[in-house]
């Protein structure tokens, strides 16, 4: 497609077109034009033109194969046309089209163009003048990005959520970071559920609360993968239940850090390798305690999710700019080894106060996290996307 | 009193008061799979239960008795081995 | 039954069954037994009272749901022990009418709802419209007075049968006077409404032409001297509608009604005449061992 700026004053195209018997038939199929003028030999032979004469129309809409083909071409809008019909065209007749640009308004994206139609015999049997804008070239069109990277780093993703989430995004094509702190035996496990899968991953073991540890498994999973594309904050402890009567603050704070801190600094990590690219997907994983009433022997756990969801919040204005969208994944309660401890009786309770009647698998979880992490969510960034079942509905 | 005794005895209380079989009460029953089973049969349920093994339900214990496991559960955890 | 579904009804329903699991159950009851006239008129309600306010639904939803499982376990206790948990006046006051926070949030949002989620408080509604609407329409009353008007319900079902009927609403509880000035205001009622947060008296000239008094009795420590202070306030031949609440333990109940005479008894040692009379149990018993409250209806006249 070409820019108005390429257009020159003088500028011609040109076609040639035999008209025939088939052109009448079909014309009058699409219109439904048929005059016995056009269509009636026998008439058309005792009329004033002593013959069929074919449709003005049919011998004009070649101005529209012209503009549309090529000039301007692919891009334009026909805005008005004059016409003048000077001679009648009979069958057969081999007609010359042309058209001439007499005036460009690059502002406007305007062409004028000067048409004429010649037949065989070199007799003008049309003349008119036509605006055509035309249109700027789609922004996507010819924006189609790069592959990108296909690492993604999972905290915490020896089992449960994470093994899941690692597992999903592989299969999905992604180059999964398998993150660890101390089960070398699960991590390896998952790598090789993905590989027997073909995918590809990697276990990298790093305690999320040290900079120095994230830094070198940063650096790690870059070289292993070939370049980063996104990071999953998933790693959590075991919940510990404490009344609020026997909780010190720097219980608080430890879990805090623990989650939200961690997010922080792999997030800050990650970031020049997204940066540099300008592009980049980071989920961080919360928690149903941060939409409804949380269970008050959570406190830590509780606030440690509320921050995750903050930390979301606040990163997406600021993220954003460079290319980089960060959402949140909120389950609810998920079969996993972090309920082991929730008496059988709350599981059930929880199933019924549910409309979809069942607990969240990790596999649920997993799903959207890929979803989110994917290119179908490239225009979705500071979401919660919650995976409870319905639970959160009132 | 021993699970299946008990497992037994609420089958039956609900197949009288929810007037289906006993065949009909899986293990999954609950409000949902018993089309008779509303806030009305529910609490004749309850109190037949309390009657039946001699148990009281508290308020909060009641609204929670939806399905037969959650049922056996609060039964299981009121009468005496 | 989804056939039948209106949004906003469904948007009750739904909320209702994510809530409260146990009350999942009562609207497709509701419809299964009264239909698609049932469906339009609580649509048209809600959509009134409600407009686009979801929140509001859901609080008021929530307090539905609170006031009913209150109810159902207040009724299981009746049951064993036949006794109400009694309040006095003064208890009842404190507790409940003066309760800004419990009368807004939970207590009248949940007497407006159960006019259609109660099987027996609509078929109370339709009764009232067969039965007592016809009588003012016959006396061609032009006033009535409302006392205990509670959610402004059945004021507002009068002054929308009756066109031209004037009303006055007495009720001591400021919760009940916001309500209903707020419920009339909505259904473009309130021009031909009076609110007077006092005891009834005689506001019209040789007394008002018709009265109502729903569900007052059973909350007074004397029904006897309401009634007559009633009397003094209508006129000799005013048609009256009046209902109790029998076997219905709630927590603000004061007067233990257990049977129709006993009403009946009372409204004529007090100067009215029984017309019709009915009684709307909430659920049918079975066995002597159960107990379920009951609405009894009476339309009356002065005599």
């Amino acid at each position: 497609m070409r820019d108005i700026k390429e257009f020159a004053v003088g500028e011609k195209a040109r076609l040639s077109h035999l008209i025939t018997l088939e052109d009448t038939r079909r014309f009058v199929e699409l219109t439904g034009d048929d005059n016995p003028l056009h269509v009636d030999r026998e008439w058309a032979e005792r009329s004033a033109m002593k013959g069929i004469v074919t449709h003005g129309m049919l011998s004009a809409s070649f101005l529209s194969t012209i503009i549309g083909k090529n000039l301007p071409g692919p891009g334009a809008l026909w805005v008005s046309q004059n016409i003048e019909f000077l001679a009648p065209v009979r069958l057969n007749d081999k007609l010359e089209i042309e058209a001439e640009i007499v005036e460009i308004h690059v502002r406007q994206r305007l062409l004028k163009l000067r048409c004429q139609i010649t037949n065989q015999r070199g007799r003008q049997v049309l003349t008119g003048e036509c605006l055509v804008k035309l249109l700027a070239k789609p922004a996507t069109a010819e924006a189609a990005p790069a592959a990108p990277p296909r690492g993604i780093i999972v905290t915490g993703a020896s089992r449960g959520i994470g093994a899941a989430i690692a597992r999903k995004l592989a299969a999905d094509g992604a180059a999964v970071i398998v993150n660890y702190r101390r089960d070398a035996e699960a991590a390896a496990s998952v790598c090789r559920q993905i590989a027997d899968a073909g995918g590809q991953a990697w276990a990298i073991r790093a305690d999320i609360t040290d900079r120095a540890q994230v830094a070198a498994m940063v650096e790690e999973a870059q070289a292993r993968a070939g370049g980063l594309y996104g990071l999953v904050n998933n790693a959590s402890e075991p919940i510990a239940e404490r009344d609020f009567a026997a909780l010190e603050w720097d219980e608080v704070m430890a879990e805090f850090q623990s989650q939200v801190g961690s997010a922080f600094g792999c997030i800050k990590a990650i970031l020049p390798h997204l940066q540099a690219r300008k592009q980049g997907a980071i989920v961080n994983i919360g928690s149903i305690v941060a939409d409804q009433a949380p269970p008050p022997t959570w406190i830590p756990y509780n606030i440690a999710k509320a921050g995750m969801h903050a930390l979301t919040r606040n990163l997406a204005e600021v993220l954003g700019p460079g290319g980089i969208r960060i959402n949140t994944v909120s389950p609810g309660m998920t079969d996993t080894a972090l309920i082991a401890d929730v008496p059988e009786k709350v599981r059930l309770l929880t199933q019924m106060h549910t409309p979809l009647r069942r607990l969240g698998s990790p596999e649920d979880v997993a799903g959207v996290v890929a979803f989110l992490m994917s290119e179908a969510a490239r225009h979705v960034t500071g979401e919660t996307l919650r995976v409870n079942g319905g639970k959160t509905l009132l | 009193m021993d699970t299946i005794t008990i497992h037994n005895t609420i089958i039956e209380v609900m197949a009288a008061i929810l007037d289906v079989s006993r065949d009909q009460i899986g293990d999954d029953a609950s409000m949902d799979t018993i089309k008779a089973w509303d806030s009305l049969k529910h609490m004749k349920l309850v109190m037949t239960l309390e009657q039946e093994f001699g148990i009281e339900f508290d308020d909060q214990e009641v609204v929670d008795l939806l399905s037969l496991r959650l049922i056996e559960l609060a039964v299981r955890a009121k009468v005496p081995a | 039954m989804s056939d039948l579904i209106t949004p906003r009804v469904a948007a009750v329903s739904a909320a209702l069954a994510a809530r409260f699991p146990l009350l999942r159950k009562t609207v497709g009851a509701r419809v299964d037994e009264f239909g698609p006239a049932w469906v339009e008129r609580f649509e048209r309600e809600i959509e009134v009272y409600f407009g686009s306010d979801q929140a509001a639904v859901e609080r008021t939803v929530e307090g539905y749901g609170q006031f009913s499982i209150e109810a159902m376990m207040l009724q299981k206790r009746f049951t064993k022990t036949l006794s109400y948990a009694a309040m006095s006046y003064e208890e009842a006051v404190a507790e409940v009418y003066g309760n800004m926070d419990y009368m807004l949030g939970t207590y009248l949002p949940a007497l407006l709802l159960s006019h259609y989620l109660w099987p027996h408080h609509y078929r109370q509604l339709l009764w009232v419209h067969d039965h007592f609407v016809p009588e003012l329409r016959a006396v061609k009353a032009a006033t009535f007075c409302d006392v205990g008007i509670g959610t402004g319900f059945y004021s507002k079902e009068i002054l929308a049968a009756v066109p031209g009927i004037r009303g006055w609403g007495y009720d001591i509880s400021d919760a009940s006077i916001l309500h209903t000035g707020r419920l009339l205001d909505r259904w473009g009622l309130s021009e031909r409404y009076t609110l007077c947060r006092r005891e009834v008296a005689a506001e019209v000239e040789g007394g008002f032409d018709a009265f109502v008094s729903v569900e007052l009795l059973e909350h007074l420590e004397s029904p006897p001297d309401f009634l007559a202070a009633l009397r003094a306030s209508v006129r000799v031949g005013a048609p009256g509608l009046i209902t109790a609440a029998l076997d219905a333990p709630n927590r603000d109940h004061i007067y233990l009604y257990r049977d129709m005479e006993t009403v009946a008894a009372q409204l004529r040692g007090a100067g009215f005449a029984v017309v019709a009379e009915a009684n709307f149990p909430a659920y049918i018993i079975q066995s002597n061992q159960e107990t379920a409250p009951q609405a009894a209806c009476f339309v009356v006249r002065a005599v």
